[in-house]
C-alpha cells in the first residue's frame, strides 16, 4: 500500500511540476484529488486493508493530500508570479529618454556672487541697502576727504554729468549718506554698480560693481576690522586660505589696508594666477578717516569704524576661473547657463 | 617706480635676497609688483682691447678687428660694420655662444670669407642706452678682460614698485631706501653733495623773483660754468635705462638721476638765454605763448605758473622747459632750477595744456621744499666728479615763508585704542623713530605716555594723529594686530527693497528667464529707433558730458534698448530661443540737474527707479518628443507676468490694450493693478524690429519695481477651504473677434454672481466654421457655494443666467 501510496505522491508532483498553465494545473488538480481523483480512489480502498493498520493508511494518505496540495499552491503562485512579471515586462518604457522639463533660467553670475557676500555678512549683522548711482561731487569725492586736486581723482577716470554730479567712481558715498541718514551704530553693506572711465577690454570695463561695507560704533578697534574680514574671507574662501593685510592708501580711511588670501590654485606657491605671487588681493578696507567722520557731524574722538569694499567681477572671476571680464556684459545665454 | 638694487644699495645695506625684500617692502606698504632681472640676457660679455682694425680684403663695408681680451686669453679676431672703432679702443665684445640683453645667442660667423669669434656691442645691444649708432667705447680705466657687465651696472634686479599717491617722497631712491632702512634696521646713507666750488658766487650772477608766492613756495638755483657737452658715464647711463629714463646728455642724465635719487626735479636753463639772468616766478598773462620743449606751442593762461627772465616767458614751472632756453652743444654756462611748486597748480596747468612729465607727475602730489638745495647741491657733486662742469660757489635760495616743521601729540593709549592691541609707548616711539620722526615721550601720572611727533618735512601725508596710527601698524607689522569680532547685537538682514529684487528674480529664473546685466546706457538715436514721439517723456534723458562713445552718451531711461541688444548678441550666435531679463535702473533728472545746480546736500541729483524687463523670442517650449516646436508670442511674455504676479500673490492684475512704442499696436498691453499701470507687455513694432535688427516676433516688458512692490504688499487674508462639492459647467459660444476675452469673463462673472468660484478660458477657434470676423470661445465654469451643497435645479438657474446674459449683452451665439 505504502509504494502506491508513494508512487501516487511521485506522479502527483511530476504532472504539477510540468503543468505549463493555470488550466494543466487545474487538471492536474482534479485527477489527483478531485472526487474521482486518484487519491480519492486509494482512500476508497481503505476497508481492504488490515483493520489495525487503518489508522496508519489513512494518516498516509492524508500526508500524501497535504503534500500534493502544497505543492499545488506553490505551483500556483510561481505560476502567477511568472504571468505577473510577463505583463509587467510588456510594459516597460524607455527610461533613458530625456524627461519632460519645466525649463528654468539662472541668476546672473554677478548676483549671485553679490548674493553669497553678502549673506555673509548679513550673518554677521549687517544690513544691506543700495544707493545712488549718480552721485554728487560732494558725496563721492570731497566728504570721502578726497578735495578737489587731490591725486587720488583723476577727471580721465570719471564721468561727469556737470559740475556737480557724475556717476559714481565707487560705492562708498554710500557710507557717508548712511551715516548722515542714521544715529550710531551703523552695519551697512552696499552692492551696487559703479562707474570708471576705461574702455572695456578684457580687464576694464566702465561699468563694474562693487560691495561696500561700513561698520562704526563706539571703539571699534583695527583689531576688529581684521577680525571681521578674516571671518569673511574663510567663510568664503574656505577655512583653509591664509590671510593677510598690506599696508595701502585710500583717501578716505586711514589706516588703510589691502587684504589678500593665499592663492588656491597654487597653494602659495605662485601660478599665473596669482602673478606667482602666491597671494591674490582681495579687498581694500581702512579705519573710517576722522575727516570722514567729521564731515557727516560724527565725533571722531567718540566713534571710530572700519569699511572695506571688493570688486565683484574680480571675485566672480576668480571663483570661476576666467579671465576676460566682457564675458559678464555679453549676455550670452550658453555663458549665463553655465551658473 | 622702477628701483635697481644696486643703486638703491648706495643708500642702504641690504641683505636680503630680493624676494625676500620684495616681501618686506610689500608688507609696509611699498608694493612690489614684480622684479626685473635686467641684463640677465648678458652672456660671455666681456671687454677688449682693439690691437689692430685692418680693412676686410673683400668688403668696403667690414673691418677686422683683433682684440686683446685680457692676459690669460687668446686674442679673438672680429669683423665689424661699425666705423667708430680704432686702434687702441677699449670696446665691449660678446664671444661666440654668448648673448647680447635681450637674450639673442650670438655663434661664430664667415664674413665674406673671414671668420668673427664674436661681435662688438653697441651701448643699446648692452642695455647700457638706446643707442646703437656705433660701438659703445669703454672708458681707460676698463682693462682688457674686465667684468664690465658686474662693473658697470649692466646686470641688475629692479624692483618695480607701486607708490600710493600719498607717499610722493617713495618716488625716489632715497625714499625706497629709508623705508627698507627702517624695516630692516640699517642705517641710511644720504648721497654725498659736496664739491669744489669756483670763487664767483652764484649770486653775483643770477638774481630771482617769485611774483607769486602762493604757487612757488622755494626756488633755489645753480650756476654751473663750462659744462660739457657729451654723454654721461656709462654706469649712469645703465641706471637711468634700469630705472625707465632715457639717457640723453651728461646735464640732462644728472637732473634726471638726483630727480630719481631725491624726488626733486631740475631743470636745466641756458644761462646765456636768460634775459638779464634774472629768473621770475609768475603768472602766465592771458594768452601768453611758449614753445616747449617738445616743439609744440602752448597758449598758457593766467591760472599758470611760469618761469620767466626779465623779458619772456622760459618755461612752464614744474611740467616743461621752453624750447628757446634748452642747453645745447654749444651751452658753456647752465643755470641749474629746484624748485617746489604748489601741487595744485601743476596739476590744474598739466591737465589744461594736456601734457605729464615726470617732474609734473611729482610736483602735483607734492614735494618737500626742504629738498631744494640738497638737489642742486647733489647735481653740482655730480657734474664735478662727472668733469662736465664747474659750480659757481652757493646757491640762490628764495624762500618766502619757511614752514615750521609740524609737531602732533598723542597718547600712547590713544594710539593702542585705534589700532586694538597694546604695544605699549616705547615700541610706538622705536617704529616712528626708525621711519625718521623725533619722538617726545613724557609719563603721566595715570601711567599713560603722552607722545610729541615731529614730523619730517618729506612726510607731508603725516598730519594728524590717526596717521601715525598707520605708520605705526605698518612698521610693527599689521598682520601682528591680532583679529577680534566687534561688539555689537544687531541682526542683519536685506533692505525690502533688495529682498524683494531677489524674489522676482527668483520667480522669473523659476519660469525659465535667465538673468542678463547690461550697462546703464543709452543714445539719442534709441530714442527715434523706439519710435519714441519728439515730446516723449522719457526723451528727458541725463546726458554723459564726458561718454566714451556716442552709444553710451545717455543714462537710460528705458531698458528696451539694452534688452533688445541682448537678444541681438543671442541671435547673431544662433540661439534658438531666448528669454532674458534684468532688474536694472532707468534714470531720470531732477530739477538740480536740468538747471545744473549744485544738488541739495542730502538729496540724490537724480531719480533712479528700478525696473524689471525682459525680451523673449524664437523657440519657447518644445522641440521634443513630447511637444512640437513653439515660438514666443505675446502670450508667452503676458504670462511671465502674470507668473511673476501669482508667485508674488498679486491679485486682481489686468491686462488692457495698450498702443505705445516700442510696440505692435495690435500686440500690447498695459499691466494695471488698482488702477496704477505696473508696466507694458507686448511684441515689439516691426520697424523697431527692423531697426535693431531682431526678429519681428520679439517680445518685451518692462515693469516698474517700486510699483510692483507696492501691489505685492496689499495685505493677505486667510480665506476657509470650501466644504461643499462644486460642479462644472462649459459654455460656448461665437462672438464678434473683437469681443475681448475679459468682458466675457467678466459678464459670466457679474451674471453668475457669488456662486461663480472660476472661470477659465479652455478653447479659442477662428475660422471658416464660424465665419469670417468671428471666433468662437468656449469657458469651463466653476459654481460653488461656502454654505451648501448646490441643487442641479440651482446650478441650471444660474447657468441659465450666465447664459442669457452673454447672448444679450455681448451678442453671443451660444452652441
Ligand atoms: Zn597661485
Amino acid at each position: 500500500m505504502r509504494d502506491r501510496v508513494e508512487a501516487l505522491v511521485e506522479r502527483a508532483l511530476s504532472a504539477i511540476d510540468s503543468a505549463e498553465s493555470a488550466e494543466a494545473l487545474e487538471e492536474a488538480r482534479v485527477r489527483i484529488l478531485g472526487r474521482k481523483g486518484e487519491l480519492t480512489a486509494l482512500l476508497r480502498q481503505m476497508k481492504q486493508v488490515d483493520p489495525d493498520d487503518r489508522p496508519a493508511f489513512g494518516a498516509m494518505v492524508n500526508a500524501a493530500r497535504d503534500r500534493v496540495q502544497q505543492e499545488l499552491e506553490r505551483r500556483g503562485q510561481a505560476m502567477e508570479a511568472r504571468e505577473r512579471a510577463r505583463k509587467l515586462e510588456s510594459d516597460t518604457i524607455d527610461v533613458t529618454m530625456p524627461g519632460r522639463i519645466r525649463p528654468t533660467g539662472d541668476l546672473h553670475p554677478l548676483t549671485q556672487g553679490i548674493r553669497e557676500v553678502t549673506q555673509i555678512f548679513v550673518q554677521m549683522g549687517f544690513t544691506v541697502v543700495e544707493g545712488p548711482e549718480i552721485e554728487t561731487d560732494f558725496y563721492n569725492f570731497e566728504a570721502l576727504n578726497t578735495p578737489p586736486f587731490h591725486p587720488a581723482r583723476d577727471v580721465q577716470d570719471t564721468f561727469y554729468i556737470n559740475d556737480f554730479v557724475l556717476l559714481r567712481t565707487q560705492t562708498s558715498p554710500m557710507q557717508v549718506r548712511q551715516m548722515e541718514g542714521q544715529d550710531p551704530p551703523v552695519r551697512v553693506v552696499v552692492p551696487g554698480k559703479v562707474y570708471r572711465r576705461d574702455p572695456m577690454d578684457a580687464t576694464h570695463s566702465p561699468v563694474f560693481h562693487q560691495i561696500e561695507g561700513l561698520l562704526v560704533d563706539k571703539d571699534v578697534t583695527f583689531a576688529d576690522l581684521a577680525g571681521t574680514l578674516t571671518q569673511f574671507a574663510r567663510t568664503f574662501y574656505g577655512k583653509d586660505r591664509k590671510v593677510r593685510f598690506r599696508p595701502h592708501y585710500f583717501p578716505f580711511t586711514e589706516p588703510s589696508a589691502e587684504m589678500d588670501v593665499s592663492c588656491a590654485l597654487c597653494g602659495g606657491q605662485g601660478c599665473r594666477v596669482c602673478k606667482y605671487e602666491g597671494w591674490i588681493e582681495i579687498l581694500g578696507s581702512g579705519m573710517v578717516h576722522p575727516n570722514v567722520l567729521r564731515a557727516v557731524g560724527y565725533d571722531p574722538d567718540e566713534l571710530t569704524g572700519f569699511a572695506f569694499g571688493m570688486g565683484v567681477e574680480r571675485i566672480v572671476m576668480l571663483k570661476y576661473g576666467f579671465d576676460d571680464v566682457r564675458l559678464l556684459y555679453e549676455n550670452d545665454l550658453r555663458f549665463l547657463e553655465q551658473f | 617706480m622702477r628701483v635697481p638694487l644696486r643703486w638703491l644699495k648706495d643708500y642702504v645695506d641690504i641683505e636680503l635676497e630680493p624676494e625676500q625684500l620684495a616681501d618686506a617692502l610689500t608688507m609696509s606698504g611699498t608694493k612690489v609688483e614684480g622684479i626685473d632681472r635686467v641684463g640677465s640676457g648678458l652672456r660671455r660679455v666681456t671687454a677688449g682691447r682693439a690691437v689692430s682694425v685692418t680693412p676686410h680684403p673683400k668688403s668696403d663695408r667690414l673691418r677686422i678687428v683683433i682684440l686683446d681680451i685680457g692676459p690669460r686669453q687668446a686674442p679673438r679676431r672680429v669683423v665689424t660694420a661699425a666705423g667708430n672703432v680704432a686702434e687702441g679702443c677699449i670696446v665691449p665684445v660678446v664671444l661666440a655662444g654668448g648673448s647680447l640683453v635681450d637674450g639673442e645667442v650670438i655663434g661664430e660667423v664667415e664674413f665674406e670669407g673671414v671668420r668673427s669669434e664674436g661681435m662688438l656691442l653697441s651701448a643699446k645691444e648692452l642695455g647700457v642706452s638706446e643707442d646703437n649708432s656705433g660701438i659703445l667705447l669703454l672708458p681707460d680705466s676698463v682693462k682688457p678682460g674686465d667684468d664690465i657687465v658686474a662693473s658697470l651696472g649692466l646686470r641688475d634686479d629692479v624692483l618695480e614698485l607701486e607708490i600710493t599717491p600719498n607717499r610722493p617722497d617713495c618716488l625716489c631712491m632715497v625714499g625706497v631706501a629709508r623705508e627698507l632702512a627702517a624695516i630692516t634696521r640699517k642705517e641710511l646713507r644720504m648721497p654725498a653733495r659736496g664739491c669744489p666750488e669756483s670763487l664767483q658766487p652764484a649770486r653775483d650772477l643770477t638774481k630771482i623773483v617769485i611774483e607769486a608766492p602762493d604757487l612757488c613756495f622755494r626756488y633755489g638755483a645753480r650756476v654751473i660754468r663750462h659744462v660739457r657737452p657729451g654723454q654721461s658715464p656709462i654706469w649712469m647711463q645703465a641706471r637711468l635705462s634700469a630705472a625707465g629714463i632715457r639717457p640723453i646728455s651728461a646735464v640732462v642724465d644728472v637732473t634726471n638721476y638726483v630727480m630719481l635719487e631725491l624726488n626733486q626735479p631740475l631743470h636745466a636753463f641756458d644761462y646765456s638765454r636768460v634775459a638779464q639772468h634774472t629768473i621770475v616766478v609768475r603768472r602766465a598773462q592771458a594768452g601768453e605763448r611758449l614753445v616747449t620743449l617738445d616743439g609744440s606751442e602752448r597758449e598758457l593762461n593766467t591760472d599758470m605758473l611760469l618761469i620767466g627772465d626779465a623779458e619772456k616767458a622760459l618755461a612752464v614751472a614744474g611740467v616743461m622747459g621752453g624750447l628757446a632756453s634748452e642747453i645745447t652743444e654749444n651751452t658753456d654756462t647752465v643755470l641749474l632750477e629746484s624748485a617746489c611748486f604748489a601741487q595744485q597748480s601743476v596739476w590744474r596747468t598739466s591737465r589744461t595744456l594736456r601734457l605729464r612729465t615726470e617732474a609734473s607727475s611729482r610736483f602735483e602730489k607734492g614735494l618737500d621744499p626742504a629738498s631744494v638745495p640738497p638737489a642742486l647741491d647733489r647735481a653740482a657733486s655730480l657734474l664735478s666728479r662727472m668733469g662736465a662742469g664747474e659750480a659757481c660757489s652757493g646757491i640762490v635760495d628764495v624762500y618766502p615763508s619757511p614752514e615750521a616743521p609740524a609737531v602732533i601729540e598723542t597718547t600712547d593709549r590713544w594710539i593702542e585704542r585705534r589700532l586694538g592691541a597694546g604695544l605699549g609707548a616705547d615700541e610706538i616711539a622705536d617704529c616712528l623713530t626708525r621711519l625718521g620722526f623725533r619722538v617726545d615721550t613724557q609719563g603721566t601720572p595715570d601711567g599713560s605716555a603722552k607722545i610729541a611727533v615731529t614730523v619730517p618735512s618729506f612726510r607731508g601725508d603725516v598730519r594728524e594723529p590717526i596717521d601715525l596710527v598707520e605708520e605705526v601698524a605698518r612698521i610693527w607689522g599689521y598682520n601682528e594686530v591680532p583679529a577680534t569680532i566687534p561688539q555689537g547685537t544687531d541682526s542683519g538682514g536685506y533692505s525690502d527693497e533688495y529682498a524683494f529684487c531677489e524674489q522676482v528674480r527668483q520667480a522669473l529664473a523659476g519660469a525659465g528667464g535667465s538673468e542678463a546685466l547690461t550697462f546703464p546706457f543709452m543714445s539719442e538715436t534709441d530714442f527715434d529707433m523706439l519710435g519714441f514721439a519728439p515730446d516723449d517723456p522719457k526723451r528727458e534723458a541725463i546726458r554723459v558730458a564726458n561718454p566714451l562713445v556716442e552709444e553710451q552718451s545717455l543714462m537710460r531711461t528705458t531698458m528696451y534698448p539694452a534688452m533688445l541688444a541682448a537678444l541681438k548678441t543671442n541671435v547673431n550666435r544662433r540661439r534658438r530661443g531666448v528669454f532674458l531679463y534684468e532688474i536694472g535702473r532707468t534714470y531720470a533728472p531732477t530739477g538740480a540737474i536740468t538747471a545744473g545746480i549744485e544738488p541739495a546736500r542730502g538729496e540724490t541729483p537724480a531719480v533712479e527707479r528700478p525696473v524689471l524687463a525682459g525680451v523673449m523670442c524664437g523657440a519657447g517650449e518644445g522641440g521634443t518628443w513630447y511637444a512640437p516646436e513653439r515660438q514666443y508670442d505675446f502670450y508667452d511674455a503676458k504670462g511671465a507676468i502674470e507668473g511673476l504676479c501669482a508667485c508674488l500673490h498679486i491679485d486682481g492684475v489686468t491686462f488692457s490694450r495698450a498702443e505705445c512704442p516700442p510696440f505692435h499696436p495690435g500686440r500690447a498691453a498695459a499691466i494695471v493693478w488698482d488702477g496704477v499701470r505696473l508696466g507694458t507687455v507686448g511684441q515689439v513694432h516691426p520697424l523697431v524690429a527692423g531697426s535693431y535688427q531682431v526678429p519681428e516676433a520679439t517680445m518685451l516688458f518692462e515693469v516698474d519695481m517700486a510699483l510692483l512692490m507696492e501691489a505685492a504688499q496689499s495685505p493677505r487674508e486667510y480665506a476657509p477651504l470650501p466644504k461643499y462639492p462644486a460642479v462644472e459647467r462649459d459654455v460656448a459660444m461665437v462672438l464678434e473677434r473683437d469681443v475681448a476675452s475679459a468682458d466675457v469673463e467678466r459678464t459670466i462673472r457679474t451674471a453668475g454672481g457669488a456662486l461663480v468660484e472660476s472661470v477659465r478660458l479652455f478653447d479659442v477657434y477662428e475660422g471658416p466654421q464660424v465665419g469670417e470676423g468671428r471666433r468662437s470661445l468656449a469657458f469651463s465654469i466653476t459654481y460653488q457655494a461656502a454654505d451648501r451643497t448646490l441643487t442641479d435645479a440651482e446650478v441650471n438657474q444660474v447657468h441659465d443666467a450666465v447664459r442669457a446674459a452673454l447672448a444679450q449683452k455681448l451678442g453671443a451665439v451660444l452652441r
